[in-house]
């Protein structure tokens, strides 16, 4: 898989937001705007056919990272290359192309559906993008949609208050294959869900990725829903990828100190996984002022002293398809 | 030390009885870590809401017995019942953020239930804190701000519940919920709010409390893998009803309700190969309306005629587990 060209491919991708002071607090107390650093400097492929995971705790950057990714916000700086294209250079024709192309799954199935609008009209919105026009078309692939993603066809006229969670996120699903795409950003699409309905979704995904050749980008902070769908993981700590590598080897031999307490971390059912506990100290910086040098230095249990707290690390790769961005390891 | 014998509690509503909590049984010995476990609007929260006769309006507890101590709560003026929440049974809920006042400084909100409950009033805490009521105040609130891990207690002392984090919201609410030295700790998924790394700073805080006070503590999740690594004894629970009850090990290893059983299979492993997670089919039913049988029976797997036409009673597997299913093996209880 590794062999074969990129699909999506970022270099130094990177996303600051802007958090304006009001006009008293800048002209009283002399404070500027300051920068968010959500996503910064992030060096990321996807292959055609796999799914990557993207961990992290909240508010290290990994929605942004997805949304930058699909062009729903302008990169502050560095490149996005769908296909060896350059997206920001994309106009017209081809853009609508790529937007047809990359989709996104929500995390939110109560907040991503309007609530005045019927399935139908959800997912008719994208097909008349798609270029049908005739109703009678129309509702023959909304129905079609419908029963593939496990709804009957009686829920085409019913509201979204009338869904359950999981069936929800089921019109999400709907509505994101509707254009045929290609590559799929799924944010958090589980984690509003029960455990006994997360299941049939991530089945689902994993069901549809097969018949129709899908790339996903599969953000979340489950540890072990990303273990079960992805064949990489990129783990991401405060708008830096720190650790990337194929699923099993990430498990078995995670590198970086970040990697190692959060698989620590995670409780399990399964007794022959429980590990060491590493607690960590702290908790996350506010990426509004991240610390210098390594993100991570203000909390590593394997500190090497000066370097960390002065130079940022790049990524490097330690074995075939393991990359990691740390001290130890340049 | 905690005895819940048939304990129901429903909620009239326009579509019908909701019977949130519907005939729980189930004890706590002292020192022991039970975990509760269920999905969304199953009745756990209720459950620990009953237990301090805390159920809002217009729920009503209409059954059953909760016998703490040797004393049936239940029959309790409300009174006394004050006297008891926070003193004797404290309780950790889910979502700090909405559980701290945000316009009172954390030092003073933690320091309140040490006046209301009139802990200082007392000889040894004299004797250990000093007469003057505001410093000795002031030292019992760092003094449990430092033991449940809150950095540089004496400047957070003066701050404002936004200027927390939300680990550290909890573990304020933790220091509360400790002030006066309770027997028993409700704990109402006291991390789901919180990212997996912090989770574990707090389990393994209410871990080294159970052990250094031998505080008995009821720990509320949907999260199995959460229940499995943390608890001694874990009680499933599915609409309203207590459906399996055994020591983790057993559980967690040889399930024998079918609810159980299909959690456990909708859970990705981590370790070997991949195997692929089977999902219960269909959602949790609508509380509301409820038939009689089996609340699992419309999306179980063995379901038998016999599954809808009574109550299922609870059955005596091995020594203490426990299981309400008519396929499992046992003497009804």
């Amino acid at each position: 898989m590794a062999a074969a060209e990129p699909l999506v491919r970022t270099e130094g991708l990177t996303k600051y937001f802007t958090s304006r002071r009001s006009l008293v607090a800048k002209l009283v107390a002399r404070q500027k705007d300051r920068l968010i650093k959500a996503v910064d400097d992030v060096n990321l492929a996807i292959y055609p056919g796999e799914t990557l995971g993207l961990v992290g705790e909240s508010g290290c950057g990994k929605t942004t990272l997805g949304r930058t990714l699909i062009k729903l916000y302008e990169p502050t700086s560095g490149e996005i290359y769908y296909r060896n294209q350059l997206v920001h250079e994309m106009r017209g024709k081809e853009l609508t192309a790529f937007r047809k192309e990359a989709q996104i799954i929500f995390q939110n199935p109560y907040a991503s559906l309007n609530p005045r609008k019927t399935v139908r009209d959800i997912i008719s919105v994208p097909l008349r993008t798609r270029g049908l026009r005739e109703p009678r078309i129309i509702e023959e692939e909304i129905l079609n949609l419908l029963h593939r993603v496990g709804l009957s066809p009686r829920h085409i006229d019913s509201y979204p208050h009338q869904f359950s969670g999981g069936q929800r996120q089921r019109i999400g699903v709907a509505r994101a294959l509707a254009l045929q795409p290609n590559f799929i950003v799924a944010d958090e699409p589980v984690s509003a869900l029960d455990v006994s309905v997360q299941a049939q979704i991530i089945n689902l995904l994993e069901e549809l990725q097969e018949e129709y050749q899908l790339t996903y980008l599969f953000i979340t902070h489950d540890l072990s829903v990303v273990h079960y769908i992805s064949d990489r993981i990129a783990v991401m700590y405060l708008g830096h990828i720190v650790e990337t590598a194929p699923t099993t080897t990430l498990f078995s031999r995670p590198l970086h100190p970040y990697t190692q307490a959060l698989l620590s971390a995670i409780p399990s059912v399964d007794k022959s996984f429980r590990r060491k506990r590493i607690i960590l100290e702290g908790t996350v910086p506010t990426p509004l002022d991240p610390p210098p040098g390594c993100r991570f230095h203000t909390r590593c249990f394997a500190k090497l002293g000066d370097i960390c707290t002065r130079v940022t690390p790049s990524l490097v790769e330690v074995e075939k398809n393991h990359f990691v961005a740390c001290h130890h390891f340049e | 030390m905690l005895e819940i014998k048939n304990l129901s509690t429903h909620f009239p509503t326009e579509r019908g009885l909701v019977k949130a909590v519907n005939n729980v049984s189930l004890s706590l010995a002292k020192g022991e870590i039970l975990g509760l476990v269920g999905e969304s609007g199953c009745g756990k929260s209720m459950t620990l809401l009953s237990i301090l006769r805390l159920v809002p309006f217009p729920g009503k507890i209409v059954g059953g017995e909760v016998t703490f101590r040797g004393c049936n709560l239940l029959e309790k003026k409300p009174a006394e019942m004050r006297t008891l929440r926070g003193q004797d049974i404290a309780m950790v809920f889910q979502d700090p953020m909405t559980t701290l006042n945000p316009v009172f400084r954390v030092g003073e909100q933690i320091g309140e239930s040490l006046r209301i409950h009139g802990a200082m009033g007392k000889e040894s805490f004299r004797r250990k804190y000093g007469e003057n009521r505001k410093i000795a105040e002031r030292k019992r609130v760092l003094e449990l701000m430092r033991e449940v891990g809150i950095p540089s207690a004496e400047e957070r002392y003066l701050e404002y519940p936004h200027q927390f984090s939300g680990g550290m919201q909890q573990r304020a609410l933790i220091a509360i919920a400790l002030s006066c030295n309770p027997k028993l700790l409700l704990a109402d998924e006291p991390t789901t709010a919180l990212d997996v790394t912090i989770q574990a700073q707090i389990l393994s805080l209410l871990e080294q409390i159970n052990k250094e006070h031998g505080t008995g503590i009821i720990l509320v999740t949907h999260d199995l893998g959460v229940a499995a690594e943390f608890c001694q004894r874990i009680a499933v629970m599915y609409a309203g009803s207590l459906v399996e009850i055994g020591p983790t090990d057993v559980v967690i290893e040889d399930p024998q309700h079918p609810y159980t059983i299909g959690l456990l299979r909708s859970i990705p492993k981590i370790t070997g190969k991949k195997e692929k997670i089977k999902p219960i089919f269909g959602n949790v039913p609508d509380l509301a309306g409820l038939a009689g049988g089996c609340p699992f029976a419309p999306r179980c797997d063995f379901v038998e005629d016999a599954c809808y036409s009574r109550d299922i009673p609870m059955r005596q597997i091995t020594d203490n587990h426990q299981v309400r299913c008519l396929n499992s093996q046992g003497q009804n209880v």
